[in-house]
């Protein structure tokens, strides 16, 4: 809004800008192009940029609104072939159909004379408020830098074609409430473009002519906050990128000002695809992280990334459990120090322990002394066997059998590129052959001491090929429970470590029930809040892309969730931040779903909800550099009623958001789930309380 | 072992015996003369010294790791364990906090067990009640406590639904089911039939009634069972009638109740092998349960906890009898007897097995065959009919070992009092857990009529 404002500095080319756009939307729609886009201005913001141009340069005829028409048109194929051709690169097309169609015009027009150029500051409203303009500079003029504060706001302004200051300030306002990252950044890069200039005593002519300075802050924004998540990386970035910004102005400019042509955002444009190709195409996702979810805000993609990076770590699509029953111990982690190195680094050794840590009892010279010998072996997710080696005798304790390192294996595949193998298995007693599907937690094997195994073991590993003894990879298991002094503790998405006491996390009924909100189902809610009641109403629904969300009516709310049978958790919240369905994101924001007293659930939520608006603005400012707000949450089990079959269950989570370590505010939650529902739930929001009943 | 290096070697008394030079037999010569001079790093010599003989003792140490080792064998093969400690085994209140402590419920037959778990501070509604006989006032006092309710017949289901209707409560209920599991004689005095429609019958009645929950399926499929694959058996019917009722009222059973029944080390009376050599490992019958409830086709969400009551198998050897020899004699036919001062009044199982016996202290490699009586004037107190032994002397002690099961809970005053029952620790600290009987102990009930009161001899 403040940048169409302020591109009505110059009427003409306000108006210019709107009803180019009018025409780009128009076009749209006659083509049958889908509404989503149309709606949120895809094909219609190089359209914007076309129409404020030639506002500009020309004067309003007949034959200016024939051009008008012409390119808003044309710039709208352009926009849908560029789309097209980038997005299957999965590349952004940017202000490239803008950049060409005003190239054609600026080199085409001048054969048609009625096209004529308007003169300068024409309906402009610096003719009418002079001092408005003046008093500006004047004031900008007295700060230290005034150069370059003056380049700064420009270059700014320059972005729609406002060469002023006060546009400048506008835009930068403009910058600074969209985003405190973006805004920064656009200081950042200016200043590193400024100084590059500075130090390497470059032709400043560059930069004042048409203030192409811009370049240095546009691509400071996308390369920094938007299409990257903002970090100090992305910042650290920018150091490398900026220049290279500054040596193709440079180069382009000698090239361009020869066909008497302009370079506007060619620059940006060239650098910001160079870059992300270059990070689309590395082998691994590291250090830099591209934006995966276009949020349209640096703030929230920084925010959201870093959440969803401290919620799930390195969460999986396909899930995989431990491949036995009950609890063992890990006796040899990933780059373990007996076998597991080089292309096998990524494996896991598992056996059986008593209290004193010992593997078998006394005297534990036959294989039966130990105790996870001829223990059975699961399967740790869906999948066919694909391969399976048996017939090699166990091992006397102590000794090993290289000739057959793995021993009697099975593999099983789980989807392309995706193999689980178990190795040093019991001689003839698999209970599966190979093509069989076999479930998760299906009894597969015996464990025994086969092949390279100088005691009964369970090795496990996860491979991208179908081979025994294929190179490992690294694959977390989805959901585990360690068991340290008779405590359990949930693991989500981790590796085991080495000596941990690790088990499969056994789900419980009742909650299991209560949290299977499935699509078509209706929840009611009868709240009660300073003792005034009310009732909130939702209704469960799934997208095309199978996500499952709780949408609140009243409100017009929407709430994310995952439940995947070991936790029920939230991913994303839109609407109403007052309503009773953002609450409950709140204080159900994950849920185990097996009963385990004493373990604790941990998780981050994003600070919206517990830091003061003020403190957020200046928080937006470290963000990319360090976090000195959190928001945490915690879920325990407080009370049931049979710990073996529990049927009542009082659950009891709490959130607090900190700020420099002091705590801000806090939301409690108690959740009680009875009949297989939620059947009550009681939020206290600092001070507040508010109680809600499930009703039919 | 000081104590040991400073010793007076012993006198032996030297033996005949006929000399079998080169003919060796199949299983060579059952000697058991390697001596136990410690338990749990305690002297014999200085227990009895300290407490008496004779003396049982019971190994802390021993009896928690029997039952984390059971409980692991079994969780590491099936995700819903339970196990509950059952009290006839053995009832010493500190023997059954041990297992309480170790996460055992309580699994009781009578009333007067029912009032020693609860005052052993167990939970009610983790206490099974088992048995036969439980009078409607013990029902009462268990539909109150929600206690885990056993029915063993038809009587004791009509009585219960009377007092639930009586009460208005719905108490938690399983049925005790008997089957053929191929091993005989079938143990079919308890419970409901599974092959002859008992069971269903039972099921049926106790549905359609809906005056009790009917949460659990409770078999004990008979005792020392040397067999593990009737365990399979078993569970597969169990599990075929939780099913069913699954499939016939849409009410899925919480658990199913194996019971006990898995055999010690002892050697049973009669047996060919050494009762170590011949009894199946935990493990086996573990493996048999697990693999049939795994394999019965249970819903994973609806897996069934499986509830196990083993008593012998979890505390046989983790006690001890500690004993002293009164006396030697050459009985007519030539053969050497010894008379012990423990009898089968303390240690009933006598009658059941070959108990074995260790010498407390260092011999010679000789041995003869010997009869090992109890001190009690009566015929029957044999403690074992054939023993080889090292000669031993007046005032030796002996260690009977696997006597933690029954005797405590089947020891009797006939003849003479029981003695003290002592616990080592872990720390290897003794305590006593029962003391020595008294006069006053056992006279204390008695009343004399005023016409007995006096007598002139």
């Amino acid at each position: 809004m403040l940048l169409l404002l302020v591109s009505f500095f110059d009427l003409g080319a306000g108006l210019s800008g709107v009803i180019a756009v009018l025409i780009g939307q128009i076009t749209a729609l006659l083509f049958n192009y889908p509404h989503a886009p149309i709606r949120d201005g895809t094909y219609s913001y190089n359209a914007l940029m076309v129409g404020i141009a030639i506002g500009i340069f020309y004067q309003f005829n007949f034959s200016f609104f024939t051009l008008l028409l012409i390119t808003s048109i044309l710039t709208f194929f352009m926009t849908i072939w560029f789309a097209t051709a980038l997005a299957r690169k999965n590349l952004p097309f940017l202000s490239i159909p803008f950049l060409l169609v005003l190239w054609i015009v600026i080199l085409g027009a001048g054969n048609f004379t009625a096209l004529q150029l308007s003169p300068k500051e024409s309906l402009s409203l610096a003719r009418y408020f002079p001092e408005l303009f003046t008093g500006s500079t004047t004031l900008i003029g007295r700060l230290p830098f005034a150069n370059a504060v003056y380049l700064y706001l420009r270059s700014l302004g320059a972005i729609i074609f406002q060469f002023n200051d006060l546009a400048g300030l506008f835009i930068a306002i403009g910058i600074l409430i969209y985003s405190r990252i973006a805004f920064s950044l656009s200081i950042f890069g200016f200043a590193i473009g400024y100084l590059f200039y500075y130090y390497l005593e470059g032709d400043f002519s560059q930069l004042i002519y048409s203030y192409i300075g811009f370049n240095f802050i546009l691509t400071a924004i996308a390369l920094g906050g938007f299409f990257v998540v903002p970090s100090r990386k992305s910042f650290f970035s920018l150091l490398l990128v900026i220049p290279m910004i500054a040596l193709l102005i440079s180069a382009l400019d000698s090239l361009f000002s020869q066909a008497g042509l302009p370079l506007y955002s060619l620059p940006f444009n060239i650098v910001v695809l160079l870059f992300l190709t270059v990070m689309a195409q590395r082998y691994r996702a590291g250090g830099l992280q591209l934006v995966a979810v276009q949020q349209f805000s640096p703030e929230k993609n920084h925010y959201k990334f870093y959440n969803t990076l401290e919620r799930f770590r390195s969460a999986t699509f396909f899930q995989i459990a431990l491949p036995f029953i009950g609890t063992w111990r890990v006796s040899q982690g990933y780059d373990g120090e007996i076998t597991h190195k080089d292309d096998w680094a990524q494996a896991l050794d598992f056996d059986v322990t008593d209290d004193s840590g010992k593997t078998f009892r006394e005297p534990g010279l036959q294989l039966k002394d130990y105790y996870c010998y001829d223990l059975p072996v699961t399967a740790p997710a869906d999948g066919w066997v694909v391969e399976i080696l048996d017939g090699i005798d166990d091992n006397a304790i102590g000794e090993v059998d290289i000739e057959h390192n793995w021993g009697n294996t099975l593999v099983i595949k789980h989807s392309e590129y995706l193999f689980s193998s178990l190795s040093h298995l019991k001689k003839d007693a698999f209970q599966v052959k190979k093509g069989d599907f076999v479930r998760k937690g299906d009894i597969v094997a015996y464990c025994g001491s086969s092949g390279r195994s100088p005691e009964p073991h369970l090795h496990f590993q996860m491979q991208a090929t179908p081979y025994i003894g294929s190179k490992t990879i690294e694959y977390p298991v989805s959901y585990f429970l360690s068991k340290e002094n008779g405590h359990y503790r949930f693991h989500s998405y981790e590796i085991p470590e080495e000596g941990a006491q690790v088990s499969n996390v056994q789900p419980a009924k009742a909650l299991k029930n209560a949290f299977h909100f499935i699509p078509g189902m209706r929840l009611h809610f009868e709240i009660e809040e300073d003792g005034q009641s009310s009732r909130s109403d939702w209704e469960v629904f799934v997208t095309a892309g199978n996500l499952t969300y709780l949408y609140c009516h009243d409100t017009k709310s929407t709430a994310y969730f995952v439940n995947d049978g070991t936790l029920f958790y939230f991913t994303d919240f839109y609407g109403d931040k007052r309503s009773f369905l953002y609450r409950f994101y709140l204080a159900a924001h994950k849920i185990l779903l097996g009963y385990y007293p004493g373990a604790e659930l941990n998780d981050r939520l994003l600070i919206d909800a517990f830091i003061p608006a003020p403190i957020r603005f200046v928080h937006d400012f470290a963000a990319p550099f360090f976090h000195f707000c959190r928001a945490a949450y915690r879920m325990q089990f407080k009370e049931v009623d049979d710990e073996q079959h529990p049927g009542r269950i009082l659950l009891g989570t709490a959130s607090h958001g900190s700020c420099l370590g002091r705590e801000c505010s806090r939301i409690g939650a108690e959740l009680l789930i009875e009949n297989n529902r939620l059947e009550k739930i009681e939020i206290s929001l600092n001070r507040k309380k508010i109680k809600a009943r499930c009703i039919d | 072992m000081k104590e040991k290096e400073m010793e007076k070697k012993s006198y032996e008394r030297p033996v005949i015996k006929p000399l079998n030079s080169g003919l060796m037999n199949k299983f060579g010569t059952r000697t058991e003369y390697t001596p136990v001079t410690h338990i749990d790093g305690v002297s014999v010599k200085s227990l009895i010294e300290e407490y008496g003989s004779p003396l049982f003792v019971f190994s802390e140490r021993k009896i928690r790791e029997n039952i984390r080792d059971a409980k692991r064998i079994f969780e590491t093969r099936y995700p819903k364990v339970q196990f509950a400690w059952s009290y006839k085994t053995n009832y010493l209140n500190a023997i059954c906090k041990i297992f309480h402590q170790e996460g055992s419920w309580a699994e009781v037959v009578s009333i007067f067990e029912y009032k020693k778990a609860i005052g052993n501070g167990v939970p009610p509604e983790k206490i099974l009640f088992n048995g036969p006989d439980k009078t409607d006032d013990d029902l009462r006092i268990s539909v109150k406590n929600d206690s885990l309710i056993h029915i063993d017949h038809l009587d004791e289901l009509y009585r219960l639904i009377e007092i639930a209707e009586e009460m208005h409560k719905k108490p938690r209920v399983a049925i005790r089911v008997n089957m053929d599991t191929g091993v005989y004689p079938i143990w079919d005095r308890f419970g409901f039939n599974y092959e002859n429609g008992q069971a269903w019958d039972a099921i049926n009645k106790i549905m359609a009634g809906d005056k009790l929950n009917l949460i659990g399926l409770h078999c004990h499929i008979g005792t020392y069972m040397l067999t593990p694959s009737a365990y399979g058996i078993a569970a597969s019917k169990m599990a075929d009638l939780a099913l069913g009722i699954r499939k016939r009222y849409q009410k899925s059973i919480s658990y199913i109740d194996m019971g006990g029944g898995f055999a010690s080390k002892n050697t049973l009376k009669g047996s060919y092998q050494l009762g170590t050599d011949a009894v199946p490992e935990i493990s086996e019958y573990a493996e048999q349960i697990a693999g049939a409830l795994l394999n019965a086709g249970f819903d994973t969400d609806e897996l069934p906890y499986l509830y196990l009551e083993t008593g012998r198998a979890l505390i046989d050897d983790a006690g001890f009898l500690l004993g002293t020899v009164i006396s030697n004699k050459r009985l007519s036919d030539g053969r050497r007897s010894t008379i012990m001062d423990f009898g089968v009044n303390i240690l009933f199982t006598a009658f059941w097995y070959d108990h074995k016996v260790s010498p407390a202290q260092e011999f010679s490699r000789f041995t003869e065959d010997t009869v090992l009586y109890g001190p009690l004037c009566m015929n029957i107190d044999v403690i074992r009919e054939n023993v080889t032994l090292p000669p031993l002397n007046a005032g030796d002690h002996v260690v009977v070992h696997f006597v933690g099961a029954y005797n405590i809970t089947q020891s009797m005053q006939f003849i003479a009092l029981r003695p003290n029952v002592v616990l080592i620790d872990l720390k290897g600290e003794s305590h006593i857990i029962r003391k020595a009987e008294s006069m006053d102990d056992v006279e204390r009930n008695e009343r004399i009529p005023a016409h007995l009161e006096n007598f002139k001899l």
